[in-house]
């Protein structure tokens, strides 16, 4: 008896490709959502903060307080309106009319021209914590401008020197460029894993597992056989994205596709392979929904660095996003659209994955039983 | 001849705390029509299913030879077609796909094929119904294609669970027409069934209850040794001593 028929594999194949083509759900779910997911993640996760509207009261009346309400309305960050007393300006905060107040005191520009360093109160909106550590970057600039300002100097005299900053790879720190390439491994992870663990729980649970079992078909046939057409689906998910977000959001792309290509395959098989462990161990679709919920979806979007940096997490949570394989895709991913490493660069990552697609393929074939029970 | 025996001795299987097999022994021959017939929780599916190694038995030994040779467990299955009892074919597949899907997985050649497929249609009057999706079938002509699939293989032995289960009378009728055309070609048929009423077409029956066998011979010889006129009695009767 052959162990792997290329006849009955391709059978399986065929047969699954109709599956497919033939249920509207599964073609929306692995091309229409991917498309909608990177349109609406593209356009919402914006960690760039502008347009925060300021209340200000300006007790001081002066040149020089002028001078500093025009130096927060010059920047796109601020638009400053004015408020008869502190209490209106607050109460605009609490009903969010404001993000942010400006308290500039009375005698401001007396105390500014003795250099006696005056006082000025912003009051932030504490509770919207996603905004405010931008807000407190982009005040400092604006001390530094405003002094200039006032004082009627050119920036270059102020100080004995300057930080002249660039930033490297993503100049304008478009935070879509950071974002975007890591919703490939989102979109890869919700149809690899979620129509590859449906599939085969289907199978069981309708009853035709059983039958299939009795027919000289190997269990490595039906693996391959099933996992190859979503494999092709995933995929296209990618494509997806990255024509999306070259095209929609025009993102650069620094890096080598060999590298990408590579990487995105790699990461395709974990997920599959994944998927395909999920439905082993539940065989029935709606425990295989949660599980791949749990330990797909969840830690993808969560512990992989796509939403929240993995070198500011605690220890222990870094470990553990080195479980998953989204980590190191998403590393790879980002580096290649913006920075473009070479594969000596890179050995961690691809290590990382390929030991990890090597552990679940063997955790598969080791938990895959021709048996009912 | 194609002679295919199957010897189960003493066979267990216990799920839990419940036990779906109590120490069954039978023995299976070419050349007839056995039914397995017995109330739904007789273990009628869990004796199919360990005779295809689909489980495994907590005791006993179960032992294949075919023309007087020793057959391996795989072996077996490689000349074995099996029905299952739930809907098992793809509800979005066509009569012809499903026919082609299982070619492939038998690995039989197109000229056969060819030839067993219009012999078969012919039979289960599914010519006109080719391109019909499984899923749109009546209940009798999709046990038919599930026969359909199995006997594709030209196979030495079928084990068919419950097939006319849910079927109209008409379809039953032509259903075991093709049974017994298959034991006369010499095929090994073994199916299960609650319908007391098919046990006397078989050739011989095996009456099970709650795991463990009740009786097993020719039906009319099975009767009249139990004095009953007929196997719904003879349950009845067996329930009322319990």
């Amino acid at each position: 008896m052959t162990i792997f028929s290329r006849r009955r594999a391709r059978a399986v194949f065929l047969k699954e490709f109709k599956h497919v083509f033939r249920d509207p759900f599964t073609l929306i779910m692995a091309l229409l959502l991917p498309f909608l997911i990177v349109l609406i993640l593209g356009n919402c996760i914006e960690f760039n903060v502008q347009s925060i509207d300021l209340a200000y009261t300006d007790h001081d009346r002066s040149e020089s307080s002028r001078k500093l309400v025009e130096t927060f309305g010059s920047s796109d960050y601020f638009r400053p309106y004015m408020v008869e007393t502190p209490e209106q300006g607050f109460a605009d905060v609490v009903s969010e009319h404001a993000k942010a107040m400006l308290i500039i005191p009375p005698d401001f520009e007396k105390e500014f021209m003795t250099n006696r360093n005056p006082d000025v109160q912003i009051l932030l909106d504490g509770a919207d914590n996603s905004s405010i550590s931008a807000i407190s970057n982009y005040l400092n600039t604006i001390n530094t401008t405003a002094v200039n300002k006032i004082r009627d100097m050119p920036p270059e005299d102020s100080n004995l020197f300057a930080f002249k900053t660039r930033y490297m790879f993503n100049p304008e720190l478009n935070s879509r460029w950071f974002s975007i390439p890591g919703i490939a491994a989102v979109i890869i992870a919700l149809v690899a894993i979620m129509l590859t663990a449906l599939t085969i729980c289907k199978e069981w649970e309708q009853g035709s597992m059983e039958m299939l079992l009795s027919t000289p078909v190997t269990s490595l046939e039906i693996m391959v056989g099933k996992l190859f057409p979503y494999a092709v689906l995933s995929f296209c998910g990618f494509i997806i994205v990255y024509l999306a977000a070259r095209l929609i959001f025009n993102l650069p792309f620094a890096g080598s596709y060999t590298i990408l290509l590579s990487a995105t395959l790699l990461f395709i098989f974990d997920y599959l392979a994944l998927g395909l462990y999920i439905s082993i161990i539940s065989h029935e679709q709606q425990v295989a929904v949660q599980y791949a919920a749990a330990i797909g979806l969840l830690p993808t979007a969560m512990l992989s660095g796509f939403i929240f940096p993995i070198q500011y997490m605690p220890e222990i949570f870094q470990w553990i996003s080195a479980l998953f394989p989204a980590r190191f895709y998403i590393e790879i991913s980002r580096d290649q659209f913006l920075k473009a490493s070479s594969w000596g660069d890179l050995w961690i990552p691809f290590t990382a994955m390929f030991v990890q697609a090597i552990i679940l393929m063997s955790a598969c074939l080791w938990r895959f039983r021709r048996t009912l029970e | 001849m194609n002679n295919v025996v199957i010897d189960i001795e003493n066979i267990s299987k216990n799920f839990g705390r419940t036990k779906a097999l109590k120490n069954v022994s039978m023995r299976f021959c070419t050349g007839k029509l056995y039914g397995i017939i017995g109330p739904a929780g007789a273990g009628k599916t869990t004796l199919f299913r360990i005779i295809l190694g689909l489980m495994a038995a907590d005791s006993g030994k179960i032992s294949f030879s075919f023309e007087n040779k020793n057959l391996s467990a795989s072996s077996f299955r490689e000349i074995t077609a099996y029905m299952p009892q739930t809907q098992s074919l793809y509800a979005d597949l066509s009569v012809e796909e499903h026919l082609e899907f299982f070619k492939d997985l038998y690995g039989i050649s197109p000229q056969t094929y060819r030839r067993k497929k219009d012999e078969l249609l012919q039979i289960t009057h599914l010519d006109k119904f080719l391109d019909r999706p499984a899923g749109k079938l009546s209940g009798g002509m999709y046990k038919k294609l599930g026969l359909m699939c199995a006997l594709l293989r030209s196979p030495k032995v079928m084990l068919l669970d419950e097939p006319t289960n849910g079927v109209d009378p008409i379809s039953r009728r032509e259903f075991w027409d093709m049974l017994h055309a298959s034991v006369a070609e010499g095929i090994l048929v073994l199916m299960t069934t609650a319908y007391m009423d098919e046990a006397e077409r078989c050739g011989e029956v095996v009456l099970m209850e709650e795991g463990g066998v009740l009786g097993t011979g020719e039906p009319r010889v099975l009767l009249e040794r139990e004095k009953v006129s007929s196997f719904d009695e003879f349950f009845l009767r067996r329930g009322g001593l319990r």
